[in-house]
């Protein structure tokens, strides 16, 4: 009972915390077809002024939080602008290989600002203090990422699915120039859909940043498990990244629970295993 | 007339005889084969820090002969070029004598070069046991992982902690420290509940200690590399807060001075088995400790890797002084170095002759607080530790 | 397909060696006797380069978009330094068996990718290296870990030529296996199957329905692919005498990829030039400064895809393309 109950609250709030950041590239790759590598190095870069904040300027965590996911979410507008801009129409290669670039410049830019050791991970009294849950002890930490995800999860759907920016931004994914010519300013939807995605890893790598912590490799560090987590999820669908990044949360702890010494590859095995399950039409037409 | 003619020649014949052989007044090249840049950066920097702190005290000059450092970057895991840094500094730059090797990888990678040139190398943390059976030109001068991790046995034991438990990290170190101290402790009638070894690129340690919570031992014995992994499960440990309810984790380098700061309160109480803490009190740490100090800056407490690399500097200097005028000549200079004892900061040290490994005191460290902050105090020391597993396996 | 893609190269017949051709190599001897002890950072490029051109024939003409070919570097250096250790000493069989080896293992690595395209196709190939990195690791009594394979030893080349600590031998050694692989690829690529190739890159579907036989196709190139990044991984084995896992790691991967893109892609010359800059580029920043040229690289790659197209081979063709103009 202990176990299952340490897997769930566990497990859960790891799949939270790589949810919260993948959403983000599920909303840049999905929605809006671009291959972005360098998802992670927006993650970073929330979680580096998040963690700058508190300690330097000793700003409250959740105004932290708030004022890095903003930072991020407006420094992705200049660098949409003007570098994915160009490769919105352009192939999977190009757009690969533009953001690994993207990542190498911001990987020896964190290091410049930041030194290349971990950052602190000090957490707010209030944070780090444990509740009992029964069977469980329990970092609030822990808790409040899991509340964190939920209410995320549910302010997505409905702005991406309720309102009229969400209907305007699929529309426009779907068919650009359908859309440009009923009147919905294409560029400008994607800069914001673009930086809503951005804006998410900075959130992202800001909560999570005791689970994630923080150095300069960052960027490239997790980025095959956001991938993992998108790739299985299948492209855009917003639900599916939240129960797949949660079933990967679960699935990773449980395994490095039960085996630890699996745990390392098991994710990319199951990973491969869905790609050919899924694309076994093709596999089937080909050979 | 003529005596002054016969002095000034007298003169001249001395001051010929003197400045003579030029060779005498030949610079020695030492390679210094570190991390400056990629994920081990900070022990880059420590090394240097060591060597000018000890250049400072003592001279930039050994036996007459002025000793210069050419430093080459690893960067990263990658034991394919510390070999090739290795054949580019005695091929090309022609150094005398190498030293650095963080990582063991790094010290195996670079074994064949070393024979083939016969370069004396002296080792600074490379840790693994077989390293110095690679080459007979290998002396090392921080410490071999079983003596470190036998330590913590003979300590739990004396302590009356009858069951343990292993958790390292998935890499030849860890395996190393996992077998030394299942070794040591078996021998001297401990039980060992569990082992695992947790992967390196592990994200979330808390599942690891939940397994370490569920299986209840007296202590636990830890190996994991500083920095991401370090801290992560240190953060896991705290929030647990299994240190606060007795029971007893003894690492190696886990929660080291410099990496306090970074790691708060959750460290306190953390023990680990090293060869040196900057609290240590004797004369020689004093000097070396206020150096350090003067190199790096208050902030930056003195740690292991400036203590390796002081004492190395030490040893090459050794080799440079029992140097005769002319060639430098390898085998004087690991005959040298072989025997070769005297006080480090660490306490009295010596290279064991016929291992060619370090001799030396053990220290069972705890994290303190006091006046606010966070250091490594010594609470127990274990002296003249010769390598258990070369005693194991005696050829 | 613009940017960092490949141009459409209609050669068919193989044209004659011209004497721009011949300049990388005459450049490659020259280093030889200019740069004696540079000799084994020579052979590095060499190596690489060979990877490099590997990954150009599979991605710069098929189109297949891999970023997990360390997997077979990594297996053929494995298979050529465990070959020397059980006794197998002779260094050519040996490179040989190794990429034979790679070459199997492109066959089935090839049923697991080459029907998937985009997303992925990366995402499968990305996961598949990170496997063989973890399987490497646990694997420490066939591999050591992270120690890697020691004490490798060969036989002397064609049983004269010593290997020694200084490069000689293993300089010519990589030289003549990445010039012989190259002109097998110059070959392969001026042919009808190159042809076919870059149709199926540029138009899969518009290929099938003039009934060209994709699949094979694919797989083919694949397997030739496989077995020269084989090839080259065991030669890095046999000259460096050293394995470590760093063969099969991600960073190996990209890093290819980067140099053959910095080069020009599907255009062969763009492997050796890519690889060439990047390694010195990088050796000289490494002294200067070992974190900034990270920004060197990046701002590089960013360049590549935004402004210089096809990378340094498609800017040597601009400039070519501008002194021909000049001149009546």
């Amino acid at each position: 009972m202990n176990v299952a109950a340490f897997i769930l609250v566990y497990g859960l709030s790891y799949g939270m915390v790589l949810f919260i950041i993948s959403v983000g590239l599920a909303v840049t790759l999905g929605l809006m077809r671009v291959v972005n590598m360098a998802h992670g190095a927006f993650a970073a870069v929330g979680g580096y002024c998040a963690v700058a904040m508190m300690t330097d300027w000793s700003v409250p965590f959740p105004l932290a939080v708030l004022a890095a996911t903003l930072a991020t979410a407006l420094i992705s507008v200049p660098i949409e602008r003007f570098l994915y801009v160009p490769i919105y129409q352009a192939g999977e290669l190009d757009q690969v290989l533009l953001t690994i670039g993207l990542v190498f410049v911001s990987i020896a830019g964190l290091n410049l600002a930041f030194g290349p050791n971990p950052m602190p991970t000090a957490l707010p009294r209030w944070l780090e203090a444990n509740v009992d849950l029964g069977p469980l002890v329990v970092q609030n930490y822990r808790l409040m990422i899991i509340a964190a995800g939920a209410v995320l999860i549910a302010a997505l759907w409905i702005v991406l699915d309720r309102t009229d920016f969400g209907a305007r931004l699929r529309a426009a994914v779907e068919r650009r120039g359908m859309a440009a010519a009923v009147g919905i300013n294409v560029d400008r939807l994607f800069t914001v859909a673009f930086a809503l995605g951005s804006g998410l890893a900075g959130l992202g790598g800001a909560l999570g940043y005791q689970v994630l912590p923080l150095e300069p490799t960052y960027p490239f560090k997790y980025l095959a498990l956001f991938l993992v987590v998108v790739s299985i999820a299948g492209l855009g669908n917003i639900r599916a990244t939240a129960a797949m990044a949660l079933l990967v949360g679960l699935i990773d702890t449980a395994l490095r629970y039960f085996f630890p010494a699996a745990g390392a590859f098991a994710l990319f095995a199951i990973l491969i295993a869905i790609q050919f399950w899924r694309y076994r039409g093709a596999f089937r037409i080909w050979y | 007339m003529k005596r002054r003619h016969l002095l000034v020649a007298a003169c001249c014949a001395a001051a010929l005889a003197a400045g003579g052989p030029t060779a005498a007044q030949e610079k020695i090249k030492v390679g210094v084969v570190g991390h400056f840049s990629g994920p081990f950066a900070a022990s880059g920097k420590q090394y240097r820090a060591g060597f000018d702190a000890f250049r400072a005290l003592h001279g930039t000059k050994a036996g007459g002969r002025e000793i210069e450092l050419i430093f080459r970057d690893v960067g990263g895991t990658n034991p394919a070029t510390a070999k090739r840094l290795a054949e580019e500094l005695t091929v090309r730059d022609k150094v005398s004598i190498l030293t650095g090797f963080y990582l063991t990888p790094d010290a195996f990678a670079a074994a064949s070069v070393i024979n083939e040139t016969k370069t004396p190398t002296v080792v600074l943390t490379a840790a693994s046991p077989p390293i110095l059976r690679q080459s007979p030109y290998f002396i090392r001068v921080a410490s071999s992982i079983w003596q470190t991790s036998t330590v913590p046995a003979d300590w739990g034991m004396k302590l009356n902690k009858k069951t343990a438990y292993i958790a390292v990290s998935d890499y030849a170190p860890g395996h190393d420290a996992q077998a030394a101290f299942k070794h040591r402790y078996t021998q001297l009638g401990g039980k060992i509940l569990g082992e695992d070894r947790m992967p390196l690129n592990t994200v979330d340690y808390a599942p690891f200690i939940e397994r370490i919570a569920n299986a209840k031992p007296d202590m636990v014995h830890v190996n994991m590399p500083n920095g991401a992994p370090a801290t992560a499960f240190l953060r896991a440990l705290g929030a647990r807060g299994l240190i606060k309810q007795g029971m007893v984790f003894v690492g190696v380098g886990e929660a080291d001075d410099p990496d306090l700061p970074a790691l708060g309160e959750l460290a306190l109480g953390y023990h680990s088995s090293l060869y040196y803490a900057a609290s240590l009190d004797n004369a020689e740490n004093k000097k070396f400790v206020a150096e350090i100090a003067k190199v790096l800056g208050p902030n930056e407490p003195a740690n292991f890797a400036m203590a390796a690399a002081y004492d190395g500097m030490r040893v090459i200097y050794r080799m440079v002084e029992a140097q005769k005028p002319g060639a430098f000549d390898a085998e004087a200079a690991l005959a040298a170095a072989k025997g070769f004892a005297w006080d480090s900061p660490r306490g009295r040290v010596s290279i064991d002759p016929e291992t060619r490994n370090i001799i030396q005191n053990v220290y069972i460290r705890k994290v303190e607080s006091r006046n606010g902050k966070l250091y490594n105090a010594v609470v127990d020391t274990f002296p003249a530790v010769k390598d258990p597993w070369e005693i194991l396996n005696k050829k | 397909m613009a940017g960092a893609g490949a141009r459409f190269s209609p050669l068919l017949a193989p044209p004659r060696f011209g004497l721009l051709e011949a300049l990388p190599w005459l450049l490659a001897i020259a280093a030889y006797f200019a740069f004696p002890s540079y000799l084994s950072f020579g052979s590095g490029i060499l190596i690489m380069a060979l990877f490099a051109l590997s990954l150009d024939l599979a991605l710069g003409y098929a189109g297949i978009l891999t970023l997990g070919h360390a997997i077979f570097f990594g297996t053929g250096a494995y298979a050529a330094g465990l070959m020397a250790l059980a006794g197998w000493r002779e260094p050519i069989t040996g490179a040989l068996l190794s990429g034979g080896l790679s070459a199997a293992l492109a066959v089935v690595v090839g049923f697991l990718v080459l029907h998937l395209s985009g997303l992925p196709q990366i995402m499968t190939t990305l996961a598949l290296g990170v496997i063989f990195f973890e399987v490497a690791n646990k694997l420490t009594s066939v591999t050591g870990g992270d120690d890697g394979l020691q004490g490798i030893k060969l036989d002397p080349l064609f049983g004269v030529f010593d290997w020694t600590v200084y490069g000689h031998t293993a300089y010519l050694y990589a030289l003549a296996w990445l010039l012989l692989l190259f002109l097998v690829a110059r070959r392969l690529t001026a042919s009808p199957f190159g042809l076919a190739l870059q149709g199926i890159r540029i138009n899969p579907l518009r290929m099938q329905m003039i009934g060209s036989p994709i699949a094979f196709r694919l797989m083919k190139v694949f397997v030739i692919s496989g077995s020269m990044a084989g090839i080259a991984g065991a030669i890095s084995a046999q000259t460096t005498k050293f394995v470590g896992l760093e063969v099969y790691s991600l960073n190996t991967s990209a890093a290819v990829l980067v140099m053959l893109v910095l080069g020009g892609l599907g255009r062969l010359y763009g492997a050796l030039i890519g690889t060439a800059v990047y390694m010195i580029v990088h050796h000289a920043a490494a002294i200067a400064d070992p974190y900034n040229w990270m920004f060197v690289i990046g701002a590089l790659l960013i360049g590549v895809v935004l402004l210089a197209r096809g990378g340094l081979m498609g800017v040597g063709d601009r400039v070519l393309k501008r002194l021909a103009r000049r001149t009546p």
